[in-house]
């Protein structure tokens, strides 16, 4: 799986017309009142949840039974 | 001028240290590695100092161990050189939930109408999943109308677990064709463990355990682990199994989680907001892996769901789940039911009959 880095994002946030700028993931879990050097983008990861049986839709197992 | 060079990891491969040996946690990908406490060490000198400062701690000849550290870590895509580290802050750790419930468990034992009302109740708390454990045969109307109350509400999946024998697989393609919230049938009872796939989205598979009450739940191993965000996040600052979980026993008692002593009210006369509202409700939610004994030493604490219903000493809310049976200062894992220092929890809770049939598979 590619990496969505999280790091890539602050990066470019940082260096809008840098030549360091990479390619931006596609989702966003928070993307507001961001602050030079002091914010943290967090993604949603859209494939996590695939090939696991108890955490289908869900992130974590309901129950342990 | 030539900048110093540094290598950050990603911020989303995070590490936990445990007392044996530590964890590297992927969150995006899901996935962990095993690395040395001396490493982990290392890796925390790497965020302050540059390569050519953490060589010069070294001796001449332990240097090409650093390099093939570094080369470790960068195969496995796990971080990167860089000569800018403040423009890689640290990942925000915070866990927020807008609903007031995120899941939830209903156990049935017969059919009872006043279950009807339940799906309702748990899309006015915001809930998105939920687990439904018949531990008997209920029939195919009452979990056709059952189910018919999770539609149009915010609850995004529905798990059923229900006696092997209770559908046959034509049902089974029809209950989920009519329920697209269906994610997951598990059948116990079942001759062996078997997996009969998937049906749109819905996973399908029997298993040899026979389920015969909330007792059978609170296991602890790796196939329950689950690594992502969400629940990396969560598990910083709550307690994983129990946050923000709601659930009625197989007598309509609603509790915390089932399998846990204390009521609050019955699902008959009383509604799953008031429960709610009961000061002592929450009390286990904030009881993070951090503040459990053995648990606060484990690699895997953020990767696991935490257990307290059945636990080692059943005096000590804060002692390791009973049926637990990994040693994170040997990092070994050994079968939970034969040690003899939780026989007498298993004796507490009733256990013996259950463990007697596990032993035996």
């Amino acid at each position: 799986m590619k990496r969505n880095n999280c790091n890539q994002v602050n990066l470019d946030i940082q260096n809008p017309e840098g030549k360091d700028r990479k390619k931006l993931p596609v989702l966003f879990q928070k993307l507001t009142k961001l602050e030079k050097g002091k914010n943290t983008v967090r993604l949603i990861d859209c494939d996590f949840y695939q090939g696991k049986l108890f955490v289908q839709n869900f992130y974590k197992p309901i129950s342990k039974i | 001028m030539r900048l110093p060079i540094y290598y950050r990891m990603f911020s989303d491969c995070i590490l936990v240290k445990g007392a044996a040996r530590s964890l590297i946690c992927d969150i995006q990908r899901g996935t962990y590695a095993f690395i040395e406490n001396d490493i982990y060490d290392l890796i925390g000198e790497l965020e302050k100092c540059s390569i050519e400062e953490i060589k010069s701690n070294f001796p001449q000849s332990e240097h090409l161990i650093i390099e093939n550290f570094l080369a470790y870590l960068n195969a496995n895509d796990f971080g990167f050189y860089t000569s800018h580290p403040e423009r890689f802050p640290i990942l925000n750790l915070e866990w927020k939930s807008p609903s007031p419930i995120t899941n939830s468990i209903i156990d049935i034992n017969k059919v009872d109408r006043h279950y009807l009302s339940i799906p309702k109740q748990l899309n006015q708390l915001g809930c998105k999943a939920v687990q439904i454990r018949c531990f008997a045969m209920l029939g195919l109307h009452f979990m056709e109308e059952l189910l018919s109350k999770t539609k149009d509400t915010k609850i995004e999946s529905v798990q059923i677990i229900y006696p092997v024998g209770g559908f046959d697989l034509q049902q089974i393609e029809e209950l989920i064709d009519n329920h697209e919230r269906l994610v997951s049938i598990v059948l116990f009872g079942a001759s062996e463990d078997k997996n009969l796939g998937s049906y749109r989205k819905c996973s399908v598979i029997e298993i040899a355990e026979n389920l015969i009450d909330m007792s059978c739940c609170g296991k602890i191993n790796k196939s329950f682990f689950a690594l992502n965000i969400d629940l990396f996040t969560e598990s910083q600052h709550h307690n994983t199994c129990l946050n923000r979980k709601i659930s009625i026993d197989a007598e309509g008692n609603i509790k915390n989680c089932p399998s846990m002593p204390q009521s609050f009210g019955n699902i008959k006369d009383t509604t799953l907001q008031e429960a709610l509202d009961h000061p002592d409700f929450k009390k286990y939610w904030n009881i993070n892996k951090d503040k459990i004994h053995v648990c606060k030493d484990c690699e895997f604490r953020h990767i696991c769901t935490d257990c307290r219903a059945y636990v080692e000493d059943p005096e000590d809310i804060l002692s390791k789940p009973l049926k637990c049976g990994y040693n994170p200062y040997t990092g070994v894992w050994e079968e939970w039911s034969t040690n003899p220092l939780k026989q007498k929890a298993i004796e507490f809770y009733g256990m013996q009959d259950l463990v007697k049939e596990d032993t035996r598979r």
